[in-house]
C-alpha cells in the first residue's frame, strides 16, 4: 500500500469548512424534514386506525406510496419530474423561484419518506395499546379527538420510543441521499475533498467521526424523551400496556 | 521504496564498476511488478465520452483508453514482456486513489486532471489534454458569454474546479444576484438545461460536447463562452515511481512528436464536430519531448 497519509488535510483550509458546512447542511436537513415528518406521520398512523374506512384506505395508499419507492428515486421523482407534471406556473415557481431548490424539494422528500415510516411506526404502537383503553375512552364520553390526543397517542409513544429512536437515527443518514440532487450535505462535502486532494480516506473518516458524533447527540435527546415520558403522570411503558 | 533505491544503487555501483558498458538494468516499482505479473491493469471509467467508457460491445474505449494502450506497448518493448496482458477495471472516481495505492490499478485512464494538491498523493504524466470550462445552453436562451449569465442561475458539475471558478465568478459585484446549482452528474445537467431549471451549464467544453451529442435534441443546444478555467488531464501512476513514470512520458512524447497523435484525436472527437484547439495543438508541440 503506497498511500501518503496526511490527517492534517481535514483540519486545512478550506476543507475544513468544507467538511463543517456539510455538517451543517445535513444537521439543518435532517431536523428541518424530522419537524414536517414527526406530525404528518402521526397524523397519518392515527387516521389508518380512525373510524373512516376512506380515510383509512386513502392512508394506506399514502404509507404504500412513500414506503416502497427507494429513496433515491422518490429525491429524483419531486426534483426532476415533479415541476414538469404541475400547470405550467407552478412548475415554473418551482424551478426558477424556489429559494434554494435543491434543498426545499430535499428536505420535502425526506420528510414525506420518513413520514410513511412513522406512521407504520405509531400505528404499531396503536395497535399494541389495544382495542381496551380505545373503548374506555370513546366510553367515558371522549371524542375521537380527544382519545386520541389524551389516551392512545401518548401510549403509542411510549410504547414506540425505540423504533422512533431508529428513525430519528436513520433520517441523518438518509439526508445523505440528497447529494444526488445537488444539496451539499456532509457525505458531498468529502466527496467534494477526496477529489480535490486524493485524500480519500481521512475525508470519509472525518464524515463517518462527524456521522457518529450527531448519531450519539440523537441518541442522548432519545434517552432524555424517553426518561421524560416514562414520568409523565407516573406511568412508565409497562404500566401503560397492562 | 527502500529495497527499490538500494537494488537501483546496485545497478548503478555495478554500471560504475564495469565501465557503464553492457548496462543489465533491474526494474523497479511497477515496471517489475507487472513484468512479474505479466497483466498490467488500467484504470478507465464507465461513462466519461469520448475518453474513457464501454462501447455497446461492452469494450472498453476511449482516447485515453487508446494513448494508454499505446503506452503499454512501449512498456512491452521496455521489458522485454510481448505477452504482457491489459486488464481493464471500471473504477468510480472515488475508488480510483485507493486501488492504485494498494497496487490494484497500474495506470488510472479517463479525464483526471492534473493539480498541484492531488501531487501530494499521486504522480501524472505529461498531460494528455487541456480542456476550458465553458458553457452549455440553449440556442434560443440569448446567452452567448459569460456576462450574458448575470443574475441568471448557473448549473455546475459537483467536485470540479469549474465549479469553484463560477461559485468565486458569481461573488463579484457584477454577478449579484445570480443563483448557482450544483449537480451530482452530468446527466441531471443536462436535464436541467433542457427543463429551463438554468440557464446555462458550466463544465469542461470536451464534456459538454459529449453531453451536446448525446441529447435528445441536439439542435436545440449550443457550447458557448470563452473558456473560464483550463485544466488539463493527464494518466495517473503512483507517486515515487520516476522508472515507470519515465516510459509512460517517453511513449507520449513519441506520439507527439511523431504526429500519431493526431489520428488518435480525429478518431475520438471528429464524431463530436471537434476539431483539435488551439491550446492542445500547442500542448502536443511543447509536451513531445525530444529523445
Amino acid at each position: 500500500m503506497s498511500y501518503r497519509w496526511n490527517w492534517g488535510i481535514i483540519f486545512e483550509q478550506p476543507y475544513l469548512s468544507w467538511l463543517l458546512q456539510g455538517l451543517g447542511v445535513t444537521v439543518a436537513l435532517s431536523c428541518l424534514a424530522w419537524a414536517i415528518a414527526l406530525p404528518l406521520g402521526t397524523l397519518v398512523g392515527s387516521l389508518r386506525t380512525g373510524p373512516y374506512r376512506a380515510i383509512r384506505l386513502l392512508c394506506a395508499w399514502y404509507v404504500q406510496a412513500f414506503r416502497n419507492v427507494p429513496l433515491i428515486v422518490q429525491m429524483f421523482l419531486w426534483f426532476f419530474v415533479f415541476p414538469e407534471v404541475v400547470p405550467k406556473a407552478v412548475g415554473f415557481f418551482l424551478k426558477r423561484q424556489l429559494p434554494i431548490p435543491e434543498f426545499t424539494m430535499g428536505c420535502l422528500c425526506l420528510a414525506l419518506y420518513t413520514s410513511a415510516r412513522i406512521a407504520e411506526i405509531i400505528r404499531s404502537g396503536l395497535e399494541a395499546a389495544g382495542n381496551g383503553p380505545r373503548n374506555a375512552a370513546l366510553a367515558s364520553g371522549m371524542t375521537y379527538y380527544q382519545a386520541y390526543r389524551y389516551v392512545l397517542l401518548p401510549m403509542s409513544f411510549r410504547l414506540t420510543m425505540p423504533p422512533l429512536t431508529s428513525e430519528f437515527l436513520a433520517i441523518f443518514k438518509n439526508s445523505s441521499v440528497a447529494l444526488t440532487i445537488g444539496v451539499l450535505e456532509l457525505t458531498a462535502q468529502s466527496h467534494q475533498v477526496e477529489s480535490f486532494t486524493f485524500q480519500g480516506f481521512e475525508a470519509f473518516t472525518a464524515a463517518t467521526v462527524l456521522y457518529a458524533l450527531i448519531s450519539w447527540a440523537c441518541l442522548g435527546i432519545a434517552g432524555a424523551v424517553n426518561r421524560q415520558l416514562s414520568n409523565a403522570g407516573g406511568l412508565g411503558t409497562e404500566v401503560a400496556i397492562k | 521504496m527502500r529495497i527499490n533505491s538500494l537494488s537501483l544503487g546496485l545497478a548503478l555501483a555495478f554500471a560504475a564498476c564495469t565501465g557503464g558498458g553492457a548496462f543489465a538494468e533491474d526494474l523497479t516499482g511497477t515496471l517489475k511488478k507487472i513484468k512479474d505479473n505479466g497483466v498490467i491493469t488500467l484504470g478507465t471509467r464507465e461513462s466519461s465520452k469520448p475518453f474513457s467508457y464501454i462501447d455497446k460491445e461492452n469494450k472498453t474505449v476511449g482516447f485515453t483508453v487508446d494513448l494508454c494502450n499505446r503506452v503499454v506497448d512501449v512498456i512491452r518493448n521496455k521489458i522485454s514482456a510481448p505477452d504482457l496482458k491489459i486488464k481493464y477495471l471500471t473504477t468510480a472516481p472515488a475508488a480510483r486513489i485507493p486501488l492504485l495505492a494498494n497496487g490494484t490499478l497500474d495506470m488510472e485512464c479517463s479525464t483526471t486532471s492534473i493539480t498541484l494538491s492531488r501531487m501530494h498523493q499521486v504522480a501524472f504524466s505529461s498531460p494528455t489534454f487541456v480542456v476550458g470550462a465553458r458553457i452549455l445552453t440553449k440556442v434560443t436562451s440569448g446567452v452567448s458569454n459569460w456576462e450574458d449569465l448575470k443574475g441568471k442561475i448557473i448549473g455546475v458539475a459537483q467536485g470540479t474546479n469549474g465549479e469553484k471558478t463560477v461559485k468565486s465568478l458569481v461573488e463579484t459585484p457584477a454577478y449579484k444576484g445570480t443563483k448557482v446549482i450544483t449537480f451530482a452528474d452530468h446527466a441531471a445537467g443536462l436535464l436541467a438545461v433542457e427543463n429551463d431549471r438554468v440557464d446555462g451549464y458550466v463544465t469542461d467544453d470536451i464534456v459538454l460536447y459529449g453531453i451536446k451529442a448525446g441529447a435528445r435534441q441536439e439542435a436545440e443546444l449550443k457550447v458557448t463562452g470563452d473558456p473560464l478555467t483550463f485544466e488539463t488531464y493527464a494518466i495517473v501512476i503512483r507517486r515515487d515511481d520516476p522508472d515507470f513514470r519515465l516510459v509512460v512520458d517517453t511513449a507520449l512524447s513519441e506520439m507527439y512528436r511523431s504526429g500519431e497523435i493526431a489520428a488518435i484525436y480525429k478518431k475520438w472527437f471528429e464524431p463530436l464536430g471537434v476539431p483539435m484547439s488551439e491550446a492542445n495543438v500547442f500542448l502536443y508541440k511543447i509536451a513531445g519531448f525530444m529523445p
